[in-house]
């Protein structure tokens, strides 16, 4: 179909603009062929006008490849076999923590508090709120990444993000109590890094959601059992002075733990691709969620315990980058041959060839 | 790679390009009329599927056309594209067989009731 400026249909413009959401490179591959498929189905099926459907399809694939494009420097750098693997330790992480607190709200729905301040009662049940949200967006994330819908998890992880982001705002976007800001904050972090890992990976093979599935499963159960040893319910209870550095250590730890996990996961990453640059950049990710995390704790008032696990994590990833790069260091003088340009060797290219000839 | 079980609209625009190689908008009205109009592709979905295809090797660019003023870049599949469409078909082969199989016995069980 040639369309004059005459005879363009309106929906034409209004498809141009949306395509300006795609990143350039995707616009100059595709851009024109869209457009032209676009408006040809405008003409032949709705007179010329703009699909609602073609719409709504445009913009969330332009959010898709946007967001590949923001994961790309560094979940580009993985090997195929393992790019699905950030996306599913961060989903089934946030899972985790979704699963712990709902539990937590349903369990202790008889000993709400009349007013704030939850904070106080963050092992219990922070989600008292309409956070709860966040909870079962995570949740239904999982669920659709270990039935292989990859596309719908996607999606559930978006709006995720949007709504934990939403909650984690400062002031005046919610009339509604909300929990605190450490746990909407870093709730928000995870879902913005599962989303880019799940925008940028394939659909997991079965064994991967397999394992995902039973990872999330026995890391919930056994968290469950620490809060409830710990704190002797897994409801709302305040917390008590004296189980104050106690809840600290079993929060921070509850944080930590799968955080090690994460990074465990990309150093294995990284070994593979015997590239570590890409690893290094996901632990400092990683490093600012649990950074930002104690940063609110501080702010909470919470005791300077709060620090410990960002530093715990930091050292740790500190320490598993310099030995790989030892280990690759190493692996690569055993494999380089000696130096043919050394002053033993050093022949010039005609000399070799009239040696060898 | 391993494929556990294609999703509808892959399978479907491997096999209309195992008729040839095609360029995007034949490609989505061949994967219209393959499955008698039940999946459609949307334009974002196409590319999406069709970028996700080559970057698995299942499919690649096949060179571009100047139609009508207008630039069409045309696909094929590759080896292993064909490789994984048969054995995506045997799969789904040996799965009618095996409902098939069910079926007959469950008519057989009634027969006799």
């Amino acid at each position: 179909m040639t369309t004059t400026p005459q005879t363009r249909p309106p929906a034409e413009a209004t498809y141009r603009l949306l395509l300006t959401l795609f990143p350039k490179a995707w616009r100059q591959r595709h851009g024109q062929e869209a457009l032209s498929i676009l408006v040809d189905r405008a003409v032949t099926d709705r007179y010329g006008r703009t699909g609602v459907a073609d719409s709504i399809d445009l913009v969330w694939h332009a959010v898709v490849a946007r967001l590949a494009g923001v994961g790309q420097p560094v979940l580009g750098r993985l090997p195929r076999k393992v790019r699905a693997m950030p996306g599913l330790v961060i989903v089934s992480l946030g899972t985790v923590f979704a699963v712990i607190m709902l539990i937590g709200e349903i369990a202790g729905a008889h000993h709400r508090p009349a007013s704030p301040n939850y904070s106080l009662m963050f092992l219990s049940g922070p989600f008292l709120t309409i956070g709860v949200g966040i909870d079962i967006g995570f949740i239904a994330t999982l669920m659709f990444v270990l039935a292989g819908r990859t596309q719908l998890a996607r999606m559930t992880s978006l709006g995720t993000s949007i709504l934990a982001l939403w909650m984690t705002w400062p002031n005046g976007l919610l009339p509604y109590p909300k929990p605190p800001t450490v746990v909407t904050g870093t709730m928000a972090v995870l879902a913005l890094i599962a989303l880019l890992g799940l925008v940028h990976a394939e659909k997991p093979s079965r064994r991967q959601r397999v394992i995902t599935g039973a990872a999330a499963l026995v890391a919930t159960a056994g968290l469950i059992l620490l809060l409830f040893m710990i704190t002797g319910s897994i409801g709302w209870v305040p917390a008590q002075p004296h189980a104050t550095i106690l809840a600290a250590i079993t929060t921070y730890a509850a944080i930590g733990i799968p955080v090690i996990v994460a990074t465990a996961a990309f150093v294995h990453a990284g070994i593979r691709q015997r590239d570590i640059g890409a690893v290094l950049l996901l632990a400092l990710v990683i490093q600012a969620a649990t950074t930002l995390s104690a940063i609110a704790q501080a702010v909470e008032s919470e005791p300077p315990s709060a620090w410990l696990w960002p530093a715990a994590c930091l050292i740790l990833a500190l320490a598993i980058a310099r030995y790989l790069r030892h280990r690759l260091t190493v692996a690569d003088a055993q494999r380089t041959p000696p130096d043919p340009t050394g002053p033993v060797a050093a022949t010039s290219p005609s000399q070799s060839s009239q040696e060898s000839g | 790679m391993v494929f556990y079980g294609m999703r509808e609209p892959s399978f479907l625009v491997l096999t209309a390009l195992a008729d040839g190689r095609q360029h995007g908008y034949a490609v989505m009205k061949a994967v219209e009329e393959l499955s008698d109009g039940t999946v459609k592709l949307r334009p974002g979905s196409l590319y999406a599927t069709l970028d996700r295809l080559a970057e698995s090797g299942l499919i690649r660019d096949a060179g571009e056309e100047v139609v009508d003023g207008r630039s069409r870049r045309y696909y094929e599949l590759t080896t292993l594209g064909a490789d994984r469409l048969a054995e995506e078909i045997h799969r789904l082969q040996a799965n009618a067989a095996r409902a098939e199989a069910a079926l007959k016995r469950l008519r057989t069980r009634g027969a006799q009731a």
